[in-house]
């Protein structure tokens, strides 16, 4: 390629237009230069079209140790991957404000118009805790920086560079059943999700008939959102009536007037711990099957 | 600076969960919201769905008179402030507070003055060159106050900003929050799940429950007046005590039958009790811990409202005493005197300032008298 070719083709990936004086254009040490950036400006398409691959679980093994190799990442390291998902399509704002808010290793991956990945890379392992409120940083940096609404899930932190797939995968997952059961959060985490994870793999088929069998004539969607709230503090408090009732602000007599409304409707005692996981399991299915 | 308007605002999700349900308020200019309540209670969506990054689902949405529905975030000239506000490290206070205009390619000359004045208001003009991590809990968040501060909008919407500090940071924050509304001027909608910051913010609060507004008023009317049972127990710390009673006749009298008490209702309460056709029914009465009293010139006064227990827990918190003690299947607050002689294991008599009594429907638990 002569020096010519080699400035269209550099104007060509960058979009930058390069103009090299008329005495250097035979010169070997500036073709050199412009081969160098030529290299670099296809590394970082590359490296961009490496990390879809990678993520999306489409290379070899030795794709991806090859990838890793040329990019030089570091092969055992402290990372946690967070998938953005965006409400309208991101635009160069969005990409600021992630570019901007990194702590110098992260890797921002656009995946289409609507996804963006960060992978950030910590020199200590991080708490549970940690995890989420970077995610949450993320999320509330979009919000008030770009105006933009997100939703951001993650994995657990992983140690070994080619265990980032498999976390892209699990935040995808994390996503999807973030937005069909945990409508109102828009933080996700894989680990969070419990039993919505495992009765989410059951068929459409099973989860009607476990709701035929024990609520039979009973739509949970026709509960009001007092019920709803009621049940769930109730849950979260380990069917403690006392601590429920104070977490509610009502009288525990109230509380128990309430639970035994629901119990004239589904026949659910939910102070008896069999009759509780019967109503968990089944509110679970009742959103999935919708 | 603006006035809002929201009205029969409604947020469904597509699973059919209702997270706010005919949502209305008037915001004039100038006025510093409160949104409270417990967690998942609507507030945070509410206060999404005016920034724009929530979409409404039925009902409508004005800023000073314009309907803004289906108008972008970013045009509806809002600044928000949120829980967990991440400063960019590698920038100076300066670039910080300045980034969210660049981005926007303001003019540099504009971008400069507008962070040379808020950085004045917020007390950072001296740490201007400073990176955040040189910086205190207080100082990062009033850089995050400026980075919004710096749009010069028309409202400010503050989620939960001092979730994330300390229990003093907090109280000093809340008086900076305080002094900001007032140099600016501003129209404030803020989110908050801590009655004691909603009580000392605002100028009006909304309370909200299950994604229904349960009372809007002044702090003093929520506390004094609330609408309802919920109200009453969520505004007030320790929260207000509640009994189960039973309204009697008594000659000419009527009495609040609580375990084996017979308590004087005062005249005016006794009035709206009777005219209600409450009489021969169960309420709730509610009391709040400073209207039991243990001292000997109270019971005095008022021995047709005195009932008798053991003192379970004595808390001492050096200006007040809490008293812990179980009546009538209820577990009771007083907040008296730390003078008082009373001490755990103590049998005590305690009157009750009935004329401070709350009485609520049983079953609609709304009041029938405050």
């Amino acid at each position: 390629m002569n020096t010519n070719e080699l400035l269209q083709k550099l104007n060509a990936t960058t979009g930058i237009s390069f103009s090299i004086p008329k005495e250097d254009m035979e010169n070997p040490e500036v073709h050199a230069k412009l081969e160098e950036l030529l290299s670099s400006a296809n590394n970082g398409t590359d490296r961009d079209f490496y990390f879809q691959q990678f993520l999306l679980g489409q290379l070899t093994d030795e794709e991806v140790e090859g990838g890793r190799l040329r990019f030089h990442l570091e092969k055992n390291a402290n990372r946690v991957l967070f998938l953005i998902a965006f409400k309208s399509p991101f635009d160069e704002m969005s990409l600021s404000v992630l570019s901007s808010l990194e702590t110098g290793n992260d890797i921002i991956v656009e995946m289409d118009k609507h996804h963006i990945v960060v992978i950030r890379q910590y020199r200590s392992h991080q708490s549970e805790e940690d995890i989420y409120n970077a995610a949450a940083s993320i999320v509330d940096a979009l919000g008030t920086e770009a105006m933009q609404a997100v939703r951001v899930s993650y994995d657990k932190m992983s140690s070994e560079f080619r265990e980032l797939s498999l976390s892209y995968k699990h935040a995808e997952v994390a996503l999807h059943l973030g937005v069909t059961f945990k409508n109102g959060k828009r933080i996700h985490s894989y680990h969070d999700l419990g039993l919505e994870k495992l009765l989410y793999r059951i068929s459409l088929d099973d989860a009607k008939e476990y709701l035929d069998e024990n609520l039979p004539s009973f739509d949970f969607s026709s509960l009001d959102n007092e019920m709803r709230s009621t049940i769930k503090i109730l849950f979260n408090n380990q069917l403690n009536i006392a601590d429920t009732a104070k977490e509610l602000y009502i009288h525990r007599n109230t509380l128990i007037y309430r639970l035994d409304k629901f119990q004239k409707l589904t026949g659910l005692d939910l102070r008896n711990f069999d009759d509780a996981i019967i109503c968990k399991v089944a509110m679970i299915l009742a959103e999935y099957t919708k | 600076m603006a006035s809002i308007s929201l009205k029969n605002i409604c947020k469904v999700y597509p699973n059919g969960f209702e997270a706010v349900k005919d949502f209305n308020l008037e915001v004039e200019d100038k006025e510093f919201i409160i949104f409270v309540g417990p967690s998942g209670c609507g507030k945070s969506t509410t206060l999404r769905m005016i920034a724009g990054l929530e979409d409404i689902s039925s009902g409508e949405l004005t800023i000073d008179g314009k309907v803004m529905n289906n108008i972008e975030p970013k045009d509806r000239d809002i600044a928000m402030v949120f829980q967990n506000y991440a400063l960019y490290p590698h920038m100076t206070v300066y670039d910080n507070m300045a980034f969210g205009l660049k981005i926007r390619k303001m003019p540099k000359d504009e971008i400069d003055k507008r962070v040379q004045e808020a950085a004045k208001i917020l007390d950072l003009d001296k740490l201007l060159d400073r990176k955040p991590k040189a910086l205190s809990g207080g100082q990062r968040q009033r850089v995050a106050m400026g980075r919004a501060i710096v749009r010069n909008p028309k409202v400010f919407l503050m989620d939960e900003p001092l979730s994330n500090l300390d229990a003093k940071l907090r109280v000093q924050m809340r008086i900076e929050i305080s002094k900001l509304h007032d140099r600016l001027g501003a129209t404030i909608i803020y989110v908050t799940h801590d009655q004691t910051e909603a009580m000392t913010l605002g100028t009006r609060i909304v309370v909200m429950k299950d994604g229904v507004v349960q009372q809007i008023d002044s702090p003093q009317n929520l506390y004094n007046k609330p609408g309802n049972l919920f109200v009453a127990g969520f505004i007030g710390s320790p929260q207000m005590n509640f009994f189960p009673a039973k309204i009697e006749k008594e000659g000419d009298s009527v009495v609040a039958v609580v375990g084996p008490s017979r308590l004087n209702v005062p005249v005016a309460k006794a009035k709206a009790l009777t005219d209600a056709g409450y009489v021969g029914k169960e309420v709730t009465l509610g009391i709040r811990p400073e209207d039991i009293h243990d001292s000997q010139m109270f019971i005095d006064a008022s021995p047709n409202s005195v009932i008798e227990s053991t003192i379970k827990v004595y808390e001492l918190l050096g200006a007040e005493v809490f008293l812990y003690f179980d009546y009538a299947d209820t577990q009771v607050t007083a907040r008296v005197d730390p003078r008082t002689t009373a001490k755990m294991g103590d049998t005590v008599k305690f009157a009750l300032d009935m004329e401070k009594a709350h009485f609520f429907d049983k079953d609609t638990e709304v009041t029938i008298t405050n």
